[in-house]
């Protein structure tokens, strides 16, 4: 009589274990699927600082002269695209190459001692690559401003950058 | 005795769900925390963009076309004797304006004075030694002459530094 009441308080015991693991299994999976949903929500590259500087890069005025004028980079890249030659007689892509570059090298000052440890600028059109620039290294973290589709009639011209921290 | 196990395993269920809610809470919280973040540092950013293109600063139609985020600089010159009247105008403790390129370094910590400018690196126009220094890339545009004696617009690249307490 006392062994068949030992025996039910230890099956009693048993449920009650078996009750507390599936509500442990339980909400470890929601904690599992939880995690998983937070981490997947990928980090914003788009910044609000690389898009400014997009954008005023575009409308620096460049020292190549086309028709009497001093050309903006937005213009510049156009006349690149369909191989112009400035006033001075220097290729017009060789200046955009020059210029972008040293806009590069002065606005995101990169390597191992700053915060900012590389960059890359491209210059696409449906023609194929124009221009592209990088610098330092390629890492995981990283901050870009949306594509910039120049308003050109000759090409579909589009800019990106992207700096690496 | 049936009754102090349920108790038991009562307080074991409590506990495990109260750690389990902390662990949400604590992840959830830090996503907040860095969200905040970029908000202040997006609303900073905003503020300069908006000081740039207010009327005292802005470039308007002056240069061919209107750009955002455009200032010029000649107009900052001619604002520069009459900056304290702006002091408290725009809730900012800072504000300076400097040329990222073309930047000759021997002229980088040049401040600009109607004598010197453009030859310059940098105009104060509200100098400051303490608070948060918020930098944005904008244009810097200028009329300027050509060796045919041509005026022509000349847009640099640059950046405006607000500092603000906060």
């Amino acid at each position: 009589m006392v062994e068949i009441k030992m025996l039910n308080k230890q099956k009693n015991g048993q449920e009650e274990m078996v009750g507390f693991a599936v509500i442990v299994i339980l909400v470890s999976l929601i904690l599992v699927f939880f995690l998983v949903f937070s981490l997947n929500t990928k980090p914003q590259t788009n910044s609000y600082e690389v898009s400014s500087f997009m954008q005023s890069a575009l409308h620096y005025t460049t020292a190549c002269q086309i028709n009497g004028n001093y050309v903006s980079v937005n213009d510049l890249i156009s006349s690149c695209v369909q191989n112009e030659t400035c006033s001075n007689q220097q290729n017009s892509c060789d200046i955009l190459n020059q210029t972008l570059s040293g806009i590069m090298d002065k606005s995101w000052p990169s390597g191992q001692n700053f915060p900012v440890k590389g960059y890359n600028l491209t210059v696409i059109s449906n023609f194929g690559n124009v221009l592209s620039i990088q610098k330092g290294n390629i890492t995981a973290t990283y901050k870009g401003a949306p594509p910039e589709l120049l308003p050109t009639s000759i090409a579909k011209i589009t800019v990106y950058v992207t700096i690496y921290y | 005795m049936k009754i102090q196990q349920m108790a038991f395993m009562l307080i074991a269920v409590t506990l495990f769900f109260v750690i389990a809610g902390l662990f949400i809470l604590v992840i959830n919280f830090s996503g907040v925390k860095q969200s905040a973040k970029l908000i202040d540092e997006e609303n900073a950013l905003t503020l300069v963009s908006k000081i740039a293109d207010s009327p005292e600063f802005s470039c308007g139609n002056a240069f061919d076309q209107p750009l955002t985020s455009c200032i010029d600089t000649d107009k900052v010159m001619a604002l520069e004797n009459h900056i304290q009247d702006y002091r408290n105008f725009w809730g900012i403790s800072g504000l300076q304006i400097a040329w990222v390129y073309p930047n000759n370094s021997t002229l980088a910590n040049t401040s600009c004075t109607t004598g010197n400018y453009p030859a310059c690196g940098k105009i104060t126009l509200i100098p400051t030694s303490n608070g948060t220094g918020v930098p944005n890339f904008v244009n810097l545009c200028r009329r300027e002459i050509d060796n045919n004696s041509i005026p022509y617009n000349q847009c640099d690249l640059g950046k405006v530094i607000v500092v603000y307490n906060g």
